[in-house]
């Protein structure tokens, strides 16, 4: 009787045991953020905000690590070689689709898992508040025409997304433009501030401090819709420059993650995109929250990464 | 009535709290060469969205300030700069303690540091806009002459060496050129290493030509050196006296203008700062021949200067909503978190904000001089008490994880490794190692805006003379280099005489 009584107190414990080991689901632990820029930038700031949004909805703990180098080449690198457990998750902008093209390093689409788009940044054309040259886009463009590299066009870095977005507008516009490159956007318009150079097309966050100040002005956007963030400043488009190129941003995992995880993580991550604070968070650094998950999202991404493939040789002369 | 109303806001006790908690936490980051308060301010900055935003910004002001001073204490100590600030520090301050004045040293570290904080938060408080201002008309051209006059250092503090000192310095050059090209975008000498696309990074680099090498040369000399009686014996006094504070007014009055205007320019910090008024301070001073080799009043130049730069940094930031370095960067993140944008309408819509940060500097600037001069005595004591294999162990171990800690790469490691080899062949050889570190930091910065002004000029090297800000520069620059020379053909001449007499 006793025995048969131990063997049934065992057998509970032990199916109790495996009840338990079912039950623990994903995520039971802290997850890894990895950022691929350094402290303080936009890609820091929006993996806190996803991390902190996506922590509290899965309750766990998701805190940020920073792997910055050779435009994100490295963090990007890094999630790539993780545990495939989906503890490790990394942010991956525009530069994503990017960064094989420009060489830095063999990053292709099926290089990680796309858990989704988390936003989109519109290229802001912005000029100096006090030019008395031109104040509106049709000015601009017909200055630009009447002066073949007499307008200098500042950009992030060579071959960075706001060096192609201000090709593609050269181009589209048929214009030349004398185009500096500065080692990061916060630069170049802190230089467009100090009126060292004519205008600049990058991310409205960059530039939102010198409108404020009344030293900058926004004149269009280049996207094909106008950006929720800047509801009144016109598109290229309705200028009649046929020329769209939104930065944007996702998340993403290593390869071979269950697909049960990555279900759980990419739900996640929509959830936090389409939350009220994120919208808040987004409109107050002149960005818009688009979420694109799954299919769809890795269709996207193989077509960024098949438009940069020709799109950079092009621009760089290559 | 402002006044009242910010003291109110800052003298509580939760607040004061969180700034001992910043002023102990910087206090850390910032003694421990690689560990950077960029990165202290990121950790801490998800924490500080759970207070009050004068409790978090007191924590962030907290860390930000004691950092860029505790990086002077162990450049002092162990001639390792704990952050690249106080890169200067270690010519002047590691002299002083070898000649067993470290109590004195970390004084000055730490008296100089908090009046250098306290001057530019002042400066903050009534000429945010002209400085911000004028900071904007710092463009390319006039960047490229900014770091052309720091690169014409190389021979001032090169000392008796000065063929060495040049030839330290071009190597510099050479390893600065390193990275993807600012202008075309093709890799250079980056042997197919990702992580070497940005270029050698600069921490690392230090880390290893101080830290390692110095405890490299150091071991090749046990058994060698004759025991230094000065050094092991008492500590002696720690701040300066009334008279030395008098004699070094023009100097350090020098170098806070300096320092906060440097610190006031984008893309420019403590160590450019300090290379520049270590310089400017000792053509203005009657010790002039001690600079670099443990002259107080130098350290007290580069101190002051160093943290001087934070107001300057923070105008810009406030003023401008320009980050001018990545501290004040990730400072806006945290801003903005409390939704506060900063810029000029920062200063109308949320002047009680503006006034409690300028508040808040000062109040962190005395917490370091409480923490400072009671914690001096003791630090210089415990060197002191150490047996030179102990220090020796503990600064390789925090060599290593400082480099490691700078951007979770490997690769940095190795990077400081090979510096401190080169740190251990320069010392062997004679090589003066200033030379190379100021060609590290300045080489990028004039060869990317020397390129970048030509773009925009077409080619024409007329803007350099046309722009009064550049051509003050270019001036100053080649009088540097007259000088230099003058000076040393004047040194041989006294030799030769010598000789003959």
């Amino acid at each position: 009787m006793k025995k048969a009584l131990l063997l049934l107190l065992t057998l509970v414990l032990l199916l109790s045991s495996f009840a338990v080991l079912a039950e623990e689901k994903f995520p039971n632990k802290p997850i890894t953020m990895v950022v691929q820029a350094n402290p303080g930038g936009l890609s820091d700031q929006v993996s806190q905000e996803i991390a902190m949004l996506m922590g509290n909805d899965l309750g766990v703990r998701i805190t940020c690590v920073y792997k910055p180098g050779a435009s994100g080449a490295v963090g990007m690198t890094y999630v790539e070689a993780s545990p495939k457990d989906g503890y490790v998750i990394g942010h991956a902008p525009i530069e994503y689709a990017m960064l094989k093209t420009l060489g830095f390093a063999n990053i292709t689409p099926e290089s990680n898992t796309f858990l989704g788009q988390a936003y989109t940044t519109v290229p802001a054309l912005t000029i100096k508040a006090d030019d008395t040259r031109f104040s509106n886009m049709e000015e601009f463009f017909a200055y630009a025409k009447q002066n073949p590299g007499g307008i200098k066009m500042g950009n992030a870095g060579v071959g960075s997304i706001w060096h192609l977005v201000a090709l593609g507008i050269e181009k589209a516009a048929g214009v030349q433009f004398t185009h500096v490159p500065f080692e990061g956007a916060a630069p170049a318009a802190t230089a467009l501030m100090g009126g060292h150079i004519d205008a600049i097309a990058i991310g409205p966050i960059e530039v939102k401090a010198g409108v404020d100040a009344g030293k900058l002005k926004v004149i269009g956007v280049a996207a094909d819709e106008r950006s929720s963030a800047f509801p009144d400043i016109e598109t290229l488009k309705e200028s009649g420059i046929d020329f769209a190129l939104v930065h944007w941003g996702g998340f993403i995992a290593p390869v071979g993650i269950d697909a049960e995880v990555e279900k759980i993580l990419t739900e996640s991550l929509k959830k936090a995109v389409e939350s009220e604070e994120f919208a808040k968070f987004m409109n107050e650094r002149g960005m818009d929250p688009v979420f694109r998950g799954g299919e769809e999202a890795k269709t996207f991404v193989q077509e960024q990464f098949d438009y940069f493939a020709v799109a950079i040789p092009e621009a760089l002369g290559k | 009535m402002d006044i009242l109303q910010t003291m109110q806001a800052i003298m509580q006790p939760s607040v004061l709290l969180f700034m001992l908690v910043g002023v102990i936490v910087g206090t850390l980051i910032g003694a421990l060469p690689g560990l950077s308060v960029v990165m202290a301010i990121a950790l801490f900055t998800p924490i500080t969205f759970l207070l009050e935003p004068t409790q978090g910004l007191a924590m962030l002001i907290g860390i930000y300030n004691a950092g860029v001073w505790a990086g002077g204490i162990s450049a002092v100590l162990i001639n390792t700069p704990g952050t690249p600030a106080s890169i200067m520090s270690t010519l002047d301050g590691y002299a002083m303690t070898q000649r067993g004045e470290a109590g004195l040293g970390l004084g000055i570290n730490t008296v100089y540091s908090v009046i250098g904080g306290i001057f530019s938060s002042i400066v903050l408080m009534f000429a945010a806009f002209p400085i911000a201002n004028f900071a904007l008309n710092f463009g390319p051209a006039e960047y490229a002459m900014l770091a052309f006059f720091g690169l014409s250092m190389i021979i001032s503090v090169s000392g008796k060496e000065l063929l060495k000192g040049v030839i330290v310095g071009l190597f510099g050059l050479l390893i600065a050129t390193v990275g993807t090209d600012v202008m075309f975008g093709n890799a250079r000498y980056t042997l197919g290493v990702m992580e070497l696309r940005n270029g050698i990074p600069f921490i690392p680099v230090m880390i290893g030509l101080f830290g390692i090498g110095e405890i490299l040369d150091q071991i090749t000399q046990i058994g060698k050196e004759e025991p230094t009686a000065s050094f092991k014996g008492k500590i002696g006094r720690i701040l300066p006296t009334g008279k030395q504070f008098r004699n070094w007014l023009p100097a350090t009055g020098l170098s806070a203008v300096i320092g906060v205007i440097v610190g006031a320019i984008p893309g420019t910090g403590g160590d450019i700062a300090s290379i520049v008024s270590w310089d400017q301070a000792r053509r203005i001073s009657k010790d002039k021949e001690n600079y670099g080799k443990g002259s107080p009043e130098a350290l007290a130049v580069t101190c002051l200067s160093n943290n001087a730069v934070i107001g300057g940094a923070m105008t810009t930031m406030m003023a401008l909503g320009i980050p001018g370095d990545g501290v004040t960067a990730v400072l806006i993140g945290s801003l903005m978190m409390y939704s506060v944008r900063p810029g000029p309408m920062m200063f109308i819509e949320q002047r009680p904000m503006v006034l409690n940060i300028m508040g808040l500097m000062i109040v962190a600037n005395l917490f370091i001089l409480l923490v400072g001069l009671a914690t001096a005595k003791s630090s210089a004591k415990m060197l002191n008490r150490l047996s030179k294999p102990t220090i020796w162990i503990v600064v390789a171990i925090l060599c290593l994880v400082g480099s490691y800690a700078i951007s979770n790469s490997l690769v940095d490691v190795w990077i400081a490794f090979a510096a401190g080899i080169l740190g251990f062949i320069f010392r062997k050889t004679n090589m003066p190692l200033a030379p190379f570190v100021l060609a590290i930091i300045l080489g990028p910065m004039f060869e990317a805006n020397l390129r970048r002004t030509l773009t925009i000029t077409g080619g024409s090297y007329a803007i350099f003379v046309t722009n009064p800000i550049s051509l003050v520069l270019l001036v100053l620059s080649i009088l540097s280099f007259i000088s230099a020379i003058y000076r040393s053909s004047k040194a041989k001449r006294k030799t030769a005489e010598e000789a003959q007499a």
